[in-house]
């Protein structure tokens, strides 16, 4: 019979078989992003400054890839609601909630270093931009997530709540994200800035990808660290109710 | 002018090295506290069979 | 199917109107909050009647998100969420019928009072009715979106500040839409079909969530 890459998908479930591939993932992974976020950070340091910003476009090269992760992550958030739903596969509970905090944090980055951003640039650390607004409600929805994951006692009770509040969220935030865009053209017609990644300059485009990457990289070797420690948290759970039935 | 704005774009990745090292640490801190947690209850095991 | 919805609707309702049922509290403390707003930003009636419908608005959604546990909290306790669950009348039904009468206890309260409240802070004439009626189709649709955010938490203890936290997020395009078009009603400044329209297609949309959302929720975490 040959191999689906179903029963690949069910190898990989298994905690034991996780732990083992997490063992050589991790410091794989922590290397890559080191060495691209390096490469990537010093091309885009070796940039021209940019002719309207000056130096200052540079906050680019964290600012852009904070919210393409931040939205990455909670897609994959919602993907891995869906296996805890519908295919129940063990580990996706684990993978969701080691992802949000991960994603809260590049969410937040974004935030700050946008804010940063706009001081010398809009004259002001905070717009109320169609933009920033929908990664401040973004960011709120990451702080719900981790907020309920924290008020359960019981994880597999708390992965089912969670899993039905991501995907309410997954099919919320194109909503929000629309009302919040007609909300402020509605305050202020003409957008004040815009980055319309195919014209960017090359000199500018190799680096932002570059160090897009290895923040990914790093976010994935953070989660995979994340899941390890959750499925060891696990264990010490279900150690600790013997422990406890033993003793009566 | 540029030291200026060399100031935000300091505290910009400055700000974002020190997210990403927090949760970095609070991650490996987590990690450490478990598999402590976890050798303590084997032994304890161990040591009742 | 429609005397199970009757029969849901007739025992929330009057479960809420009894004493202690605590349909009226949300409507006190939507006057409390309208009150404190004169008291920090200080009595120029001027401002106040220019940002009135905001504050009715922001006053009527947190009023709205206060007594949100409620819905399925104490069925929770007491065991008829249960029956619920057993029961043949599909949960997404049962759950939009609790809805609407956790709205006709508490929302409708706020905005059968929004207009004299409006008063207290100088909106004028036309304001008010166009505060009242966005109020009327905006206060339903922020209930069904709480309505997930009730049955996530249905069988915790003290959800009641955690419910607010996760749906707050969620309101926010109601309050945009409807903010907006009741700005449209009193300025005209600029068309109020649109935001009007979006107001009204979000009551719909989150009728049909809100329940669906929390009829799974409350499933998976009776464990069937």
């Amino acid at each position: 019979m040959p191999k689906t890459p179903r029963m690949k998908f069910s190898e990989l479930a298994n905690p034991n078989r996780f732990m083992r591939m997490a063992w050589w993932m991790i410091p794989l992974f922590a290397a890559l992003a080191a060495l691209l976020l390096a490469w990537g950070l010093y091309l885009g340091f070796q940039a021209p400054a940019e002719r309207d910003q000056g130096i200052t476009a540079r906050i680019m090269f964290v600012h852009v890839p904070s919210a393409w992760l931040a939205l990455g992550i909670y897609s994959a958030m919602a993907v891995a609601a869906l296996g805890t739903l519908v295919w129940r596969h063990p580990l996706a509970d684990v993978a969701q909630k080691s992802s949000a905090p991960v994603g809260a944090a590049f969410a937040l980055i974004c935030l700050v270093t946008g804010a940063i951003w706009g001081r010398p640039t809009w004259g002001t650390y905070w717009e109320w931009d169609g933009r920033l607004t929908s990664m401040l409600v973004l960011f709120l929805i990451y702080l719900g997530i981790i907020a309920l994951w924290r008020a359960f006692e019981e994880p597999l009770s708390a992965a089912k709540a969670v899993a039905v509040l991501t995907l309410v969220g997954f099919i919320n935030i194109p909503i929000v994200k629309f009302s919040v865009d007609w909300w402020s053209t509605l305050h202020q017609p003409a957008s004040v800035f815009r980055l319309d990644g195919p014209t960017m300059h090359a000199s500018y485009l190799h680096p932002l990808l570059i160090s897009a990457l290895g923040f990914s990289f790093l976010a994935a070797a953070m989660i995979i660290a994340a899941m390890r420690t959750e499925v060891l948290r696990r264990r010490v759970r279900t150690l600790n109710i013997f422990a406890a039935g033993e003793a009566r | 002018m540029t030291a200026l704005h060399s100031m935000f774009v300091a505290w910009a990745y400055g700000f974002a090295a020190f997210v990403l090292c927090a949760l970095i640490v609070w991650i490996a801190l987590d990690y450490r506290t478990q598999r402590k947690k976890l050798a303590e209850l084997e032994a304890h095991r161990a040591e009742k069979k | 199917m429609t005397r199970a919805i009757l029969a849901i609707l007739r025992r929330d309702l009057a479960i809420s109107l009894r004493a202690g049922g605590g349909a009226g509290i949300g409507a006190i403390f939507f006057l409390s909050v309208v009150m404190v707003v004169p008291f920090a930003i200080g009595p120029d009636q001027k401002l106040l009647s220019q940002i009135g419908p905001a504050i009715l608005w922001v006053g009527a959604l947190l009023a709205s998100l206060l007594g949100l546990e409620r819905i399925f909290g104490a069925d929770a306790e007491d065991g008829s969420l249960d029956l619920l669950l057993l029961s043949p009348l599909p949960l997404e039904i049962a759950a939009f019928s609790k809805a609407l009468a956790h709205w006709c206890a508490t929302g409708l309260p706020l905005v059968i009072v929004a207009p004299l409240l409006g008063l207290l802070l100088g909106v004028e004439m036309k304001g008010l009715g166009a505060v009242t009626l966005m109020l009327l189709i905006g206060t339903p649709a922020i209930a069904f979106l709480g309505l997930i955010g009730a049955a996530l938490a249905a069988s915790l203890p003290r959800a009641g500040l955690l419910i607010a936290v996760l749906i707050v997020p969620f309101t926010i395009p109601v309050l945009i839409f409807g903010t907006a078009a009741t700005a449209a009603a009193i300025t005209e400044a600029s068309p109020f079909g649109t935001a009007f329209k979006f107001l009204c297609a979000l009551l719909l949309f989150s009728a049909v969530i809100g329940p669906v959302a929390a009829a799974a929720a409350l499933r998976i975490g009776r464990g069937a």
